[in-house]
């Protein structure tokens, strides 16, 4: 893996914009940054893919481990929760995407941490950085077939709709979950789904038609680009949680078992010294002096702290009372002063490409920059 | 399959437009009818039941009612911009808002 720098496009602002990068600044600075890029050569490809396949095999079985063992509570899973964990688990309802934040070294693939429910930076990695290399490098080739998959995804989900699919997200100011769900929208419209669009807070429940759109129509399924868990602690959250409800979200509740930072150390249990994996521990160090500290539920690199011998550096937030992981650092290489994370993309289960997000620091936040890639075809 | 072969686009550019023009301009209110078709304002204005709470009613058998949003202005007979809202529908026992507020707690989902 080699950094690489390189000139922007004299019109990368309107490029990226035209295609729904509208949070293409963060503030003052570039969050989509192509004065860069990062070379791979296509066995590194082939490494990261095999990794990826595997560290969705050891979530699988982490996942029936949860349940099995019953271990919602530590993990920060609200017991209101568990019993439309357990139903969703089993049934096996419609999952799209998830994201794994690898650090990479040239050498070793290590899971820091999965964000299986709503996860983002998903219109860059498939679309922007897509386009970018056709303009830029048009005889490369990119770790990059999240469009297809995505589409092939709604393909096997549209016989088991029964009227059109909402597409929900948050208001946001930045612009990045609208474009997020529209992206996904356009995604399943090339499957021939019908889809609508609405936001979290204008979801209606109505006692006869249960939760419905402004139009008062029923929403049968929605996909969601809000989690599960500030979902269930809402005021519409129990009634989510109803079996009765019949919505199908998507994703499913039962990803809550993989968004919590939990799992890190549920995979360490099971799988110590796995290659691909760091050491990480629920409730205190478990020995470590050297250390990242987690909440079980931040978001964005909120309240996480790196402890080293030297001292602490930490992040602020609002996160915490859930309670910590702490996990152990990642050899996360520096690269002309820029650490980047790998976003290795699962879509139905199957590895679907990367996106790179570099910071100056070691911690990745909402202030990192999105950094395009490419291989070299063997 | 490591790489796309083919990457079309329909409903993003348009909303990247949208979003973008809709940030340099203020929220406005326009008067539609009941297929979402913007019409002359009278028709809410004379209609003491869309009023300013725009919800539907008996009294309003034209079913105008009012229509907030950010983006261009209106033209009568084109459809209102996507992406704003009504006040909820006064004869229904529809509760909103049950969703979205720990998002406005933390400003965004990203993850």
């Amino acid at each position: 893996m080699q950094r690489r720098t390189i000139d922007p496009r004299a019109t990368w602002v309107d490029d990226v914009r035209a295609l729904g990068l509208v949070y293409c600044w963060t503030g003052d600075r570039p969050y989509w940054d192509e004065s860069a890029y990062y070379e791979f050569t296509a066995d590194e490809i082939d490494r990261l893919e095999a990794a990826t396949r595997e560290l969705q095999r050891l979530c699988l079985e982490a996942g029936q481990h949860i349940i099995d063992g019953n271990r919602f509570a530590e993990l920060g899973i609200p017991a209101a929760a568990v019993d439309a964990i357990r139903r969703s688990w089993d049934a096996e309802p419609p999952a799209i995407y998830g994201r794994f934040d690898l650090a990479y070294d040239g050498r070793d693939v290590k899971l820091l941490e999965y964000n299986a429910d709503t996860p983002t930076a998903l219109l860059e990695s498939s679309v922007i950085q897509w386009f970018w290399m056709e303009a830029r490098f048009p005889h490369a080739d990119q770790f990059n077939s999240l469009h297809e998959r995505l589409v092939e995804k709604w393909r096997d989900i549209r016989p088991t709709l029964t009227g059109p699919l909402y597409f929900a997200h948050a208001d946001q100011g930045s612009g990045e979950d609208l474009m997020t769900v529209t992206y996904l929208r356009d995604t399943a419209a090339e499957a021939g789904i019908e889809t609508l669009i609405v936001r979290m807070d204008q979801i209606g429940w109505n006692p006869r038609q249960r939760f419905v759109d402004m139009e008062e129509r029923a929403i049968r399924a929605i996909f969601k680009l809000y989690p599960w868990e500030w979902m269930v602690r809402e005021a519409f959250g129990a009634r989510a949680l109803d079996a009765g409800t019949q919505v199908d979200w998507i994703e499913p509740i039962w990803k809550m078992l993989w968004s919590t930072k939990g799992l890190l150390a549920i995979l360490w249990d099971l799988f110590p010294g796995h290659p691909n994996l760091l050491p990480a521990h629920l409730n205190d160090p478990g020995g470590m002096t050297t250390y990242v500290r987690k909440p079980l539920l931040s978001r964005e690199g909120a309240n996480v702290s790196v402890v080293t011998p030297a001292g602490t550096t930490a992040t602020s937030g609002s996160y915490g009372a859930e309670g910590f992981v702490y996990q152990a650092i990642a050899p996360i290489p520096c690269l002309d002063g820029n650490y980047p994370v790998l976003g290795a993309w699962v879509i139905d289960g199957e590895p679907a490409g990367i996106g790179i997000r570099e910071s100056t620091d070691r911690i990745t936040s909402n202030t990192s920059r999105f950094v395009p890639h490419l291989f070299l075809p063997a | 399959m490591k790489r796309s072969q083919r990457i079309s686009l329909g409903l993003v550019p348009m909303a990247s437009a949208a979003f973008l023009a809709a940030c340099e301009t203020p929220q406005q209110r326009t008067c539609v009818d009941q297929s979402g078709r913007v019409v002359a304002d009278a028709n809410c204005n004379t209609s003491s039941s869309a009023g300013a709470s725009g919800g539907w009613t008996a009294g309003n058998p034209g079913g105008y009612r009012w229509y907030w949003y950010q983006g261009p202005g209106p033209v009568i007979g084109a459809r209102a911009p996507s992406g704003g809202q009504f006040t909820a529908p006064a004869l229904t026992d529809t509760v909103r808002g049950g969703f979205g507020e720990t998002a406005a707690e933390h400003a965004g989902v990203a993850s």
